[in-house]
């Protein structure tokens, strides 16, 4: 009997450990890894507004974007990391009962520098490779968050038959970061900063804009 | 099929090599933008799955062993020791190497950062922005006081103006613009230049705020310079309201490219001290990965290795089980060839032995009960009683016959001694005597006749004794007393045959002679000499008339006349002999009559003899007396499956001497003085020669009492 209630204690006591070692292994790497949540200045994307308009047969955007980095993203910033800023405007065909067919993409990639000598934020067009140069980081945000008069696509290309849709949002883009903190990056939500969608009917109508969410 | 995919190695095996290839992918996804986006967060989530179902998988087996561990299942001690032992020595190793490794992989990336280089970076930097800052100060004095001297008149200003000021503080471009950012005026070195570098809003939000400011931009290469933005006050009641007076200083070659350096170093440094931790971080947690991969890879391992160490000792522990409980037809599956499938293969050749000796000992058993059966038939069909007794002198075996012969049931005296059957039945105290004396006295072979008294008279017993080679003895007891009776009954029928013969003959001629003797000479005699003569010869002849009784006694006695048999009623026949004697005053008589339509088969003449003996004797016995009571009672026995009719007949008398009592029944016994000892003699060999049995008496409550045992005819059963 008391061999039974030993062996009966011996077996307990081995699936204990097993399960505490997984448990802390676990507790280990959240740990390690800064994926238990941590009180930081959370930082937020968010497209505050957007429009669309039509010139000379051109579908043209306006938005206007909130860009607010968190604690540390800012702090990788300020110590040489540069930022991607991700703009993703899609044009969608609303479909009945089925998945909206996407006619027009497009993805507007900027970096931000900033520089410790001159105390100067840069932000460059990955595309075009023009470089802005800002005084502080609020200006050079806020000129990232402003779209205006940005030529998405023909007008031609829609067809008066179907109903179209756009949507936009933006993000930090935490693949172009440097490759060790790509990965901490990838499972830190400091680091996921992604607006929701913005969606916006359009319409046909020369200088006749949208403003909806 | 699925569990048995879910329970073998290959799914774990499957899971660890996906697990594998899908870290390497998740190491070359981070290094690739396009594969990162695309399969980074798939990749990781796989994994998860994975690891999941990998601890899924172990928990199941820790849970498989935890029940076998409580329901004693032979094997899982051993399991759960050497999965310990493995877990401990694939663990522990591992744990020593990542916590070294995780040391040396801080150590090497701490080590890349030099306290010296890091202080020379700050120290370059600051000693570089002092040396901007130095010269933005200088020209924002130089540009502050030639704006006061020169742009005192707004009203009069000319490009004239704006080009002393270039020329004076040694810019090369400048500008005048209004707070909106309207150009006034602008003279530059270059003459075809015409377009001035208007400041963007930004740079002006200082001078609003009522202070001047100077910035340097080193990023175009083009146009790298130092932007020096100086507040012109106007005259307006708005504080808004103000010119900005802009000079453009170019930056040398050399101050640029060592500025740029400078910022250039900086920044990358300090982006890699800022990576450190992130960098570290990232190695660690794939040093974890790793290690958690190769700790669930070992416990698994050590599970799996375990359970198949076990397997065969299971095999081995469940055909001991087997064998333990008579199964020897199981043998153990030999799978492999190593030291438990040479042991198995030892257990098996164990077992088949034990099998083929098992099934010996059966037949050997077998073959010892048909033996013992065909013994017990013999020894159960013999005449004679046998019993068997152990070198404890206890009785071992019996046969069914003994028990008759001694009246008990001696089966119910195996492993005790003989002595308790003494207790059980005293009258077989000689007997059991006797044999215990001569097993005491060590004689190996006897024989003797025993007698025994017992209630339906005395029993003649030969016993004869045999010492077995293992220490026993077999005992053999025959019921001898109908063959000494029949040898006793042979012998008076001798003697009374030649009595009669022998004796019969001279006495007729002794009679007449004396006859003739009287009848010649006593007429001729007187007196006293023809009174003895008279006397004498009548003498004789009385005597002779008494002989001659006794010899026609013994005539009869050992006459042996043929059975008339016939079925009839013993009552009526026993009432119709007692009715003759109803009439005698002397004798008073009692019946208790049970069995009035019994029927036995008998000689209905002999049997009236019987009682007519039985009922004269009984007057007899009581002639000094008065009265006489006889008391006559009918009754069935059943034994042994056979019907006895019973009759008692008592009287009130003196009863039997208990001296003659044993020997009553044979001849020439008596205690009457005129009796010739032959009338029991007779009734006992007519109830014999009716198959039944005769016992005489003496109730305890006085007077004799005769029991005669008569079967009752076939097909009568007991009423």
């Amino acid at each position: 009997m008391i061999k039974q209630r030993q062996s009966k204690l011996h077996s307990n006591g081995v699936l204990f450990t097993i399960v505490t070692m997984l448990l802390v292994l676990s507790l280990i790497f959240l740990f390690l890894f800064n994926l238990l949540p941590v009180f930081t200045t959370q930082g937020e994307f968010q497209v505050s507004s957007a429009k669309s308009y039509i010139v000379k047969e051109h579908i043209l955007i306006d938005a206007d974007m909130n860009m607010k980095f968190s604690e540390e993203v800012a702090e990788a910033l300020e110590n040489g990391i540069p930022l991607t800023i991700k703009v993703e405007v899609q044009v969608l065909r609303e479909r009945f009962l089925w998945r909206d067919r996407m006619v027009k993409e497009s993805l507007q990639l900027f970096e931000l520098h900033y520089h410790p000598l001159t105390d100067i934020h840069e932000v460059v067009n990955i595309a075009t490779e023009e470089r802005y140069s800002f005084h502080s980081r609020q200006d050079a945000m806020a000129v990232l968050g402003t779209i205006r008069g940005a030529v998405l696509m023909n007008k031609k290309r829609l067809t008066k038959i179907h109903q179209y849709h756009i949507r936009m949002r933006t993000s930090l883009d935490i693949s172009r970061l440097p490759l060790a903190l790509r990965q901490i990056a990838s499972l830190s939500s400091s680091w996921h900063l992604e607006s929701p969608w913005f969606v916006w009917a359009i319409a046909l109508n020369d200088r006749d804009n949208g403003d909806s969410q | 099929m699925i569990k048995k995919i879910f329970n073998g190695p290959m799914l774990v095996f499957i899971l660890l090599l996906l697990l594998f290839f899908s870290l390497r992918t998740i190491s070359s996804a981070v290094m690739d933008v396009e594969q990162f986006q695309q399969l980074y967060y798939v990749l990781i989530a796989v994994n998860l799955v994975i690891l999941s179902l990998l601890v899924f998988l172990i928990s199941r087996q820790a849970w498989r062993l935890l029940h076998q561990l409580r329901e004693h299942v032979a094997g899982a001690r051993l399991t759960l020791r050497m999965v310990i032992i493995f877990v401990s020595l694939a663990i522990f190793p591992a744990l020593v190497v990542y916590s070294f490794s995780i040391h040396f992989i801080q150590r090497s990336i701490d080590s890349w950062f030099d306290v010296t280089v890091e202080s020379a970076l700050e120290d370059a930097m600051t000693l570089s922005r002092s040396a901007v800052d130095e010269k933005k100060k200088t020209l924002l004095r130089q540009l502050r006081r030639l704006s006061d001297e020169i742009l005192v008149d707004l009203k009069t200003l000319s490009v004239v103006s704006l080009s002393e000021i270039r020329e004076k503080s040694g810019t090369y471009e400048v500008t005048l613009i209004t707070s909106r950012g309207r150009v006034l005026g602008t003279s530059s070195i270059e003459k075809g230049d015409i377009v001035p570098d208007i400041p963007s809003s930004d740079l002006l939000l200082p001078l609003r705020q009522g202070r001047d400011h100077v910035v340097l931009d080193l990023n175009d290469d083009s146009n790298r310079m130092i932007r020096v933005l100086v507040r012109v006050k106007v005259d307006s009641n708005d504080a808004n309201d103000f010119l900005v007076l802009q000079a453009l200083a170019p930056i040398s070659e050399r101050q640029h490219r060592l500025a740029a350096t400078v910022q250039q170093a900086y920044s990358e440094y300090k982006s890699l001290v800022y990576l450190r931790k992130p960098l570290k971080t990232s190695f660690t947690l794939t040093l974890s990965l790793v290690l958690l991969l190769g700790i669930l890879s070992a416990v698994w391992a050590a599970f799996s290795s375990a359970r198949r160490i076990a397997s065969p000792i299971r095999d081995l522990a469940e055909g001991t089980q087997a064998v333990a409980e008579g199964e020897y037809h199981k043998p153990i599956p030999i799978l492999n060839d190593d030291d438990f499938g040479l042991l198995i293969e030892s257990f098996n050749k164990m077992v088949r032995r034990l099998s083929q000796t098992h099934n010996a000992l059966e037949q050997s058993h077998q073959q010892e009960k048909r033996q013992k059966d065909y013994l017990e038939v013999i020894l159960g069909s013999l005449s004679s009683g046998i019993i068997s007794l152990s070198q404890k002198k206890e009785i071992r075996t019996c046969n069914t016959e003994v028990s008759v012969i001694l009246g008990v049931n001696v089966n119910q005296f195996h492993g005790q001694s003989l002595f308790q059957l003494a207790k059980e039945k005293p009258e077989l105290e000689p007997l059991v005597r006797w044999i215990m004396t001569s097993i005491q006295n060590n004689i190996k072979h006897w024989n003797e006749e025993v007698t025994i008294s017992e209630s339906d008279g005395r029993k003649n017993l030969l016993c004869r004794g045999n010492a077995l080679a293992e220490g026993g003895y077999v005992i053999v007891i025959e019921n001898v007393t109908s063959l000494v009776q029949a040898q006793r009954d042979a012998a008076w029928g001798e003697v009374a045959r030649r009595l009669a013969h022998e004796i019969k003959n001279p006495l007729t001629p002794i009679q007449l002679s004396a006859e003739r003797l009287r009848h010649k000479y006593l007429k001729n005699m007187q007196g006293k000499d023809a009174e003895t003569l008279d006397r004498l010869t009548a003498t004789i002849v009385n005597q002779v008339d008494s002989m001659k009784e006794m010899v026609k006694a013994f005539s009869e006695y050992a006459k042996i006349p043929e059975l008339k048999v016939q079925t009839l009623e013993i009552e009526s026949l026993l009432t119709e002999v007692v009715d003759l004697y109803r009439s005698n005053d002397k004798l008073s008589i009692e019946q208790d009559l049970a069995i009035s339509d019994t029927l036995i088969e008998a000689d209905q003449g002999r049997l009236r003899q019987v009682f007519h003996n039985l009922i004269k004797n009984a007057l007899e016995a009581a002639a000094d007396r008065d009265k006489i009571c006889l008391k006559i009672k009918t009754s069935l026995l059943e034994i042994n499956n056979q019907c006895w009719c019973l009759l008692e007949l008592s009287d009130d008398g003196i009863g039997f001497p208990e001296k003659l009592l044993p020997n009553i029944f044979d001849p020439y016994v008596t205690s009457k003085p005129k009796g010739t000892g032959l009338g029991m003699a007779i009734v006992k060999k007519i109830i014999e020669e009716h198959g039944g049995s005769i016992t005489a008496e003496n109730a305890p409550e006085g007077g004799a009492k005769i029991t005669i045992r008569l079967p009752v005819a076939q097909g009568q059963t007991p009423g």
